[in-house]
């Protein structure tokens, strides 16, 4: 078949397209479409309260937001929830697939206790959270009255509010990266843990020199998988447990622009902040990808 | 590879199978569509939410089905969810809802919308006055000389709690005279209740047994209670306010708004340490322990809904008027504009503000009565609550309004943040309140 002059589309790859073509028709309508949508809002300027026609605007959205104190310490703490549990799901997930990477007797109930968290609605999950964490019905601060004579403010401490949803996120999603990174265990063959025995290799050096660069794969799949999650998906557990206070304390990006698109109904501004969470997602994919293939 | 398959062939089936699946579904689609019973032509569907009064309405439901033949059906939904939800039913030509539950604070920002009916439509001021509804009331929720609901679900006050057996103790009145010169009685005033408050906290007695000087809901999250009921109405009774919208003049950071906030964090350092978290379930706790995390509690700024529980406190406690002013807990039911069905929302918005059904509502959980036949009624005003509830909303202590402004919901979501920050010590007072100056200038050039 020819399709431009001097291109011919062979029959086996007009095939492929035309096997494809469905799912990228439905792909097209649910995600391209509101993605473009999306950034001609984020250019516009575009309010519900009071109504305002919508106007292009180029830029300002964007200027306005970066040069806003809410919008800077909002992004402040996207980055520093980023920063602190993606790397502490990361080592407490791998931790647990080391461990499970053993000969253990009922690895499998093991496992799939471990793997519960994963399974609970985040919403749920949250919700426990909230409970456990309230400073007078909560279990965990009884437990320190009693030991320790100490009771923290979880929720209500900005000190450390963000710390209280970072450890209900990490437990949450620490499943996930002990699940992929077991996989991954699992899949490296034993012969270059022999091989390394018969070198004389320590416990230390087979997990330097072969069971870390066996995952590498793997382990930045799960990484850029977090971080994407980190930075675009963490409303539920913080909606539910703090609300983005005290002071927006734990106020995050997609919370941000929830508050700001639904709840102040300035569209432009909430498609504005969107944006720049995807953008800021994707310039962190893509570090890592970097990073990972500088080695 | 070619000869074994026929590409095709195989490509004509995978289309075919598509649409031949595509038609089945929307066949299957139709078919269930079509064979749903058909809904009752006067039937209405009300965005509403959860409590006494809503349980008494539903309960003489069948009352108003049986005299008007008009069916409700009610959409339960959050209450600090009603923008997001109500927003769009507005925009929307076909809304799924014909009526909604409307709070006083996201009033403004509705109406700005221009999807609420104008109730004056179907009543005009005059009748709705000489029907016993209270002008200054109805005052409080016009915006623009348009009335969109009236407060006939929710007009609750914030009351005064206050442990008897603490006020009566022979040796704590001789410690408060000796400090502070008069005699320890319910505080009247915002400086007395200071006064009070730091005396039986932690801080300011003798150490022998602690207290907690007064309970507060200062959270900075929810809209509705915490901070946006306490602080507004303070920073009015101190000669300064937040934003006003009709002359566009920002006062928030004025020196009786400053002044206001100063005190506020001082009689926070009086309260439970959880005060920016506590919600009111663990306040109506605290109020029935009448101790907070073991530690006894003095005093507590709570809801009047609150009244009925006391006998079952393991304390005991009165209460008593507000010693400041308090804004508008007002709520009730819009029309929406879009709706095709306006006419059997008004019947039912006509019914649920007759005054048989606000005196259950009234009655349900204590408020104050939106109208004055209810207020006068033996039933309702032999109650000891009516006097507290009517001098704390509008008699002796005036009802501060809510800023009337399309986006009173970004300003007041501003004003918890900036509170917040002061409360948490990050900023002064002074400090937070210019930085809410900046940003309510920001707000209003959207």
């Amino acid at each position: 078949m020819r399709i431009f002059y001097g291109w011919h589309l062979k029959k086996e790859a007009m095939f492929g397209i035309l096997l494809v073509m469905p799912a990228f028709i439905i792909l097209a309508i649910v995600y391209l479409f509101p993605l473009v949508y999306d950034i001609d809002l984020s250019l516009s300027r575009w309010n519900l309260a009071p109504p305002s026609p919508k106007e292009f605007i180029g830029l300002k959205n964007y200027v306005d937001q970066f040069s806003d104190e809410t919008f800077q310490k909002v992004l402040y703490n996207s980055l520093f929830f980023t920063g602190v549990s993606v790397p502490c799901e990361f080592f407490l997930g791998l931790a647990l697939a080391l461990l499970l990477n053993k000969n253990i007797r009922g690895k499998s109930v093991i496992i799939t206790i471990l793997a519960l968290p994963m399974m609970i609605a985040p919403v749920i999950a949250a919700l426990t959270w909230r409970w456990i964490y309230d400073s007078n019905f909560g279990i965990l601060d009884f437990f320190l009255n009693q030991f320790f004579g100490i009771r923290p403010l979880w929720l209500s401490d900005p000190n450390i509010a963000m710390y209280s949803v970072i450890i209900a996120d990490v437990w949450i999603t620490a499943p996930f990266m002990m699940l992929i990174l077991y996989a991954g265990l699992q899949m490296i063959p034993t012969e270059r843990y022999e091989a390394a025995k018969v070198d004389g290799a320590s416990s230390w050096q087979m997990f330097r020199y072969v069971t870390l660069p066996s995952l590498k794969g793997v382990l930045i799949v799960a990484l850029m998988v977090r971080t994407n999650d980190a930075l675009t998906k963490l409303f539920d557990v913080v909606y539910v447990i703090t609300e983005g206070g005290p002071a927006y304390a734990t106020e995050v990006l997609p919370t941000y622009a929830y508050k700001v698109g639904l709840k102040f109904f300035r569209l432009g501004a909430g498609a504005a902040i969107s944006i720049i969470t995807l953008l800021i997602a994707a310039m962190m994919i893509v570090a890592i990808l970097r990073a990972s293939r500088g080695r | 590879m070619r000869k074994m398959f026929n590409v095709k062939a195989i490509a004509k089936t995978l289309w075919i199978s598509i649409v031949v699946i595509v038609i089945v579904v929307a066949a299957v689609g139709v078919y269930i569509y079509t064979s749903q019973p058909a809904k009752p032509e006067r039937l209405i569907k009300i965005a509403w939410t959860e409590g006494p009064e809503f349980d008494f309405i539903a309960d003489h439901l069948d009352e108003f089905e049986d005299e008007t033949g008009i069916t409700v059906e009610f959409l339960t939904i959050p209450r600090a969810h009603i923008v997001e939800r109500l927003m769009l039913e507005m925009l929307s030509p076909t809304p799924s809802i014909d009526g909604s539950i409307v709070y006083v604070l996201e009033e403004p920002t509705l109406a700005a919308t221009g999807g609420l009916v104008n109730l004056y439509d179907y009543k005009p001021k005059s009748q709705w006055i000489s029907e016993g509804f209270y002008e200054s009331q109805l005052n409080i929720l016009e915006i623009n000389g348009e009335l969109y609901y009236v407060p006939s679900l929710w007009n609750g006050a914030l009351l005064l709690f206050y442990r008897t057996d603490l006020f009566a103790d022979a040796t704590l009145k001789a410690a408060f005279k000796a400090k502070y010169g008069y005699d320890l009685a319910v505080p009247s005033t915002p400086e007395k209740l200071l006064d009070a408050a730091q005396f039986f906290s932690k801080k300011e007695y003798n150490g022998k047994q602690d207290y907690i000087g007064i309970h507060l809901q200062l959270t900075t999250t929810e809209m509705g209670s915490g901070a946006y009921t306490i602080y507004p109405p303070l920073a009015a009774y101190y000669g300064g306010g937040i934003y006003n919208a009709t002359t566009g003049q920002i006062l928030c950071n004025s020196t009786g708004s400053v002044e206001a906030l100063e005190y506020l964090i001082d009689l926070k350092n009086c309260a439970q340490d959880s005060c920016l978290e506590d919600g009111t379930f663990e306040a109506e706790r605290a109020v029935m322990a009448g101790n907070v995390s073991g530690t006894e509690l003095a005093m507590a700024d709570q809801w009047s809904y609150m009244y009925p529980m006391l006998p079952d406190a393991t304390k005991p406690w009165n209460i008593s008027m507000r010693p400041f002013p308090q804004g508008p807990d007002m709520l009730g039911i819009a029309i929406l504009k879009n709706s095709p069905k306006k006419d059997y929302v008004w019947e039912f918005v006509r019914w649920t503000s007759s005054a048989e059904i606000v005196k259950g509502t009234t009655l349900a959980t204590p408020k104050a009565a939106c109208r004055s036949d209810v207020a006068d009624d033996p039933e309702v005003s032999s109650n000891y609550w009516v006097d507290k509830i009517l001098d704390s909303y509008g008699r002796v202590m005036p009802i501060t309004p809510v800023i009337k402004d399309a986006r009173s919901t970004e300003i007041y979501e501003k004003m918890m943040l900036r509170l917040g920050e002061a409360f948490t010590g990050s900023k002064t007072a002074k400090q937070a309140l210019d930085a809410l100056y900046e940003d309510i200038a920001t707000i209003v050039q959207y």
